[in-house]
């Protein structure tokens, strides 16, 4: 998973689409050049990239999401504008048996696949699952190893029988990162092949992909079938620009409608502004210290604590992120997560005085260790790192905070000797994941645990394999209260995710989370 | 001359060959892995491991090399690892785009800075040589993106002239036009300064020879022995900065590319770079050699139409 807003590595790309399938009739026909879909009502918005697959199994990367929620449907959906409440999508309804390990969906009838592919059943939930577990390139076979067999009881009955009870299973099947939960169609896919799949996908989605040029855009016309009535649009364009400056010109000069800003100091000149509407969301744009608690300085607590209460987190989101972003949470989990618990895990607060007697007691001022933190080289990055250095320097750390280009970095944070690297992240409400970040197994060169954390394993394990929701959240309570007690990483920011929305855009909600944006419903007036 | 012409392309096989290899080696040695950028920062080292074999990366340097030499005389510069399409065919795609960008923007250079240098070279000391030298100093010490920013706001933004972001639709010259004209005032800033100073220059070293003096002397209008007699002698240095001009703004364009969020040979080298995609960064290498070297040429035969003295041998 990426960090979208904090600049990501993929730097574009997909594959080409355009043609029309074998299968069937291509919605919206023709290229992009003078289709009807240009010519009618298109809503244009920038992403960072046009992501890296049209094959969900196939990627990582966030900026795959928005273009995913255009073509492909879920069995449940996060809805829009909350966090963690989950509403049917693709399946009317589900229940979970007693033990945990049997999940049973009821599928919507009628739902049809783009292209002339026929009906969505639950052979295609099969296969999906198939493909995801066993396909060689499936780049989520550790994700589905969870699912031991999935079964179509009927056409329009799915059943999912687990290895061992998996409380945040609802999330694989919804729509969010690690992407498992997008459903392929088994004819399509028996009919055109990877490759072929990859050019035209099939969906049954709200748009049909009509055009991706790599690192350029995606063109998706309406799909006037949607099981959910066709989209208000005649086509969604979804274009990569990665200056800031050019998108929002774009925006003023009416080329685009919607902008995500990757710099909220631009956020200011929009409020207030006739022609746009700054929409901001506390969302999970997370950027944390990874501590490695192997070496010095960071082997001893007091030093850890130190930096705990020795950033000024209200500077931080005032000078880098302009004022849009909320004081973070210690315990990794964050407000709206699943099993989120403010009394064992308050917010971080700023106490340069308390810093620098743990320092004292430490040792550290009389003996100080140089500190280098290593990070990547985004505009905020950079500006967040700024201020971090300052306030630790001032508390009496000898730290240098260094931002590298993403390959350089992504070298450079596996090394053993790595006292302090800076991960940001794009983050979701189920925690799953970024709680594996910290499990012991999970060091490098494997994974990412750098700050080499043994203290949660037990919970980590217990709570992935509660059979009640309410005993994962106490299990949950007991970990958010460990990782505050031990501090092996230092949750530093927490930013807003900001949209500048054209005021001819209609019925715009933005997402919370890495969902990919909604468009079915929007609409763009003169 | 056609053996001149086929030496001259002959020299292009070293040449890209050297260019190709010096660009293999960078890659590999910069840090960072195509399989880790392209797979994101939480991949798992197995997830990496796979992909890298997938593309031959786990193969020792020297056989990696083999392979791209022997795909290379094949004629195969090979496959994109971020788009799984051919890299010639992003090539193809994005070529006419810089194409149309590096020929507007040293044209408009050429339109402008010639004329202006010549005045200022024929009335020296004058306003128009004063203006014309201010000129370009103006426009050579502003930033190229600046100016990008700048004509964007104005033509794109308030005046609503140009569109402010894209390359226009492939095929259609009239829409790529309109959308490279922007960027290309931009581009064209320093070459159009640095090309007026050279004309200037040239001009007044032409115009102070002894042929001019006899030309008028001959009693030829002064327009006659400045445009036909001393302007031909003084391009040759002005044709070779304009050939120049134009593989660099072809090739290295990248920040008025991106500013204008506009496809192009240089961003997707710079995007392949950043990716470590290397079989296509290796591509736009080997395809910006190749064009160098063809507009070298063809500047070098250009000369014989203004002098034709000039011979090839």
């Amino acid at each position: 998973m990426l960090a979208a807003a904090l600049g990501t590595a993929a730097c574009g790309g997909g594959s080409s689409g355009g043609d029309p399938a074998p299968g069937g009739s291509a919605a919206g026909g023709g290229t992009a050049t003078g289709t009807p879909a240009q010519d009618g009502k298109v809503l244009v918005f920038v992403d960072e990239s046009v992501g890296v697959s049209n094959i969900p199994a196939f990627t990582t990367t966030s900026e795959d999401a928005n273009k995913y929620a255009l073509i492909y449907n879920t069995l449940v959906r996060i809805k829009p504008g909350t966090t963690t409440e989950i509403e049917p999508e693709l399946a009317e309804s589900w229940e979970v048996s007693d033990d945990g390990l049997v999940w049973t969906f009821h599928l919507r009838r009628g739902v049809q696949w783009h292209r002339g592919y026929g009906e969505f059943t639950a052979d295609d939930v099969v296969f999906t699952w198939d493909f995801l577990k066993n396909h060689e390139d499936s780049l989520y076979r550790e994700n589905a190893a969870i699912v031991e067999s999935v079964t179509a009881l009927d056409p329009y009955t799915v059943e999912f029988r687990l290895t061992a009870p998996f409380q945040p299973f609802i999330w694989r099947v919804a729509n969010i990162l690690p992407f498992t939960g997008y459903v392929l169609s088994r004819a399509a896919m028996e009919d055109l092949g990877v490759d072929g799949y990859e050019q035209t996908p099939v969906g049954t989605g709200p748009f049909i992909l009509e055009e991706l040029v790599p690192r350029e855009h995606v063109l998706a016309v309406a799909n006037p079938d949607y099981f959910e009535g066709p989209p208000l649009v005649d086509a969604v364009k979804m274009v990569a620009i990665a200056d800031t400056q050019t998108a929002l010109a774009a925006l003023e000069a009416g080329n685009v409608h919607i902008v995500e800003l990757a710099d909220h100091l631009q956020a200011s000149r929009f409020e207030g502004s006739d022609r746009a509407e700054v929409m901001a969301r506390q969302a999970y744009l997370l950027y944390w210290l990874n501590l490695n608690m192997t070496l010095p300085p960071f082997d001893d607590p007091r030093v850890r604590q130190a930096v705990l209460l020795g950033i000024d987190y209200q500077a931080v989101i005032d000078a880098a992120l302009g004022g849009y972003g909320t004081i973070p949470h210690q315990g990794l989990l964050q407000p709206g997560m699943v099993g989120f618990d403010q009394a064992v895990n308050p917010p971080n607060r700023y106490d340069p005085e308390a810093a620098r007697q743990l320092l004292q007691e430490a040792g550290y001022l009389d003996n100080p260790v140089p500190v280098t933190c290593v990070t990547y080289d985004s505009t905020l990055a950079i500006r967040y790192g700024e201020v971090i250095e300052q306030n630790l320097r001032q508390i009496g750390f000898d730290i240098d905070i260094q931002n590298l280009e993403r390959g350089t970095f992504n070298e450079v944070r596996m090394a053993e000797d790595a006292q302090c690297v800076i991960l940001g992240y794009s983050g979701e409400p189920e925690p799953d994941f970024l709680m594996s970040l910290f499990y012991g197994p999970n060091m490098p060169p494997a994974m990412l645990n750098i700050s080499r954390y043994t203290g949660i394993d037990d919970l980590f394990e217990a709570q992935s394999q509660a059979a009640t929701a309410e005993e994962r959240e106490q299990l949950l309570r007991q970990l958010q209260a460990r990782v505050v007690d031990d501090v092996p990483l230092v949750m530093a920011v927490m930013g807003d995710r900001i949209w500048i929305v054209s005021n001819r855009v209609r019925n715009f909600e933005p997402l919370v989370t890495f969902s990919g944006l909604l468009f079915q419903n929007v609409d763009l007036v003169e | 001359m056609t053996q001149y012409i086929i030496r001259r392309l002959l020299l292009t096989v070293p040449l890209v060959l050297g260019a190709a290899t010096l660009v293999f080696i960078a890659l590999r040695l910069a840090p960072g892995d195509p399989a880790q950028v392209l797979l994101g920062t939480f991949a798992t080292a197995e997830r990496v491991a796979q992909l890298q074999a997938k593309f031959g990366l786990d193969q020792p340097l020297h056989v990696q090399y083999w392979r791209f030499l022997v795909a290379l005389a094949q004629g195969d510069l090979g496959v994109s690892y971020l788009t799984r399409q051919p890299v010639m065919a992003e090539i193809k795609r994005v070529f006419p785009y810089s194409l149309v960008l590096g020929v507007m923007a040293t044209g408009i250079a050429a339109l402008v800075a010639i004329p202006v240098g010549v005045m200022a070279a024929v009335r020296r000391g004058s306003a128009w040589d004063y203006g014309g030298l201010s000129l370009a100093l103006l426009l050579v010490s502003m930033p190229t993106f600046w100016l990008g920013i700048i004509l964007m706001y104005l033509f794109a933004v308030g005046l609503e002239w140009f569109p402010a972001i894209g390359g226009g639709t492939a095929g259609d010259l009239a829409s790529m036009i309109h959308h490279a004209t922007l960027p290309a005032i931009a581009l064209s800033g320093g070459l159009m300064a640095f090309l007026a100073r050279l004309t200037r220059a040239n001009m007044h070293d032409v115009l102070a020879s002894e042929f001019v003096r006899t030309a008028r002397a001959k009693g030829l209008a002064e327009r006659v022995v400045v445009y036909k007699h001393a302007l031909r002698n003084a391009m040759i240095p002005v044709l070779s900065v304009l050939g120049l001009g134009l593989g660099q703004i072809m090739g290295g364009s990248v920040i008025i590319e991106v500013v204008f969020a506009r496809p192009g040979l240089g961003k997707l080298l710079v995007d392949s770079i950043t990716g470590r995609d290397y079989l296509q960064a290796q591509a736009c290498i080997i395809v910006l050699a190749i064009l160098f070297v063809l507009v070298n040429l063809l500047t070098e035969l250009s000369y014989a139409l203004v002098d034709p003295r000039v011979r090839y041998q």
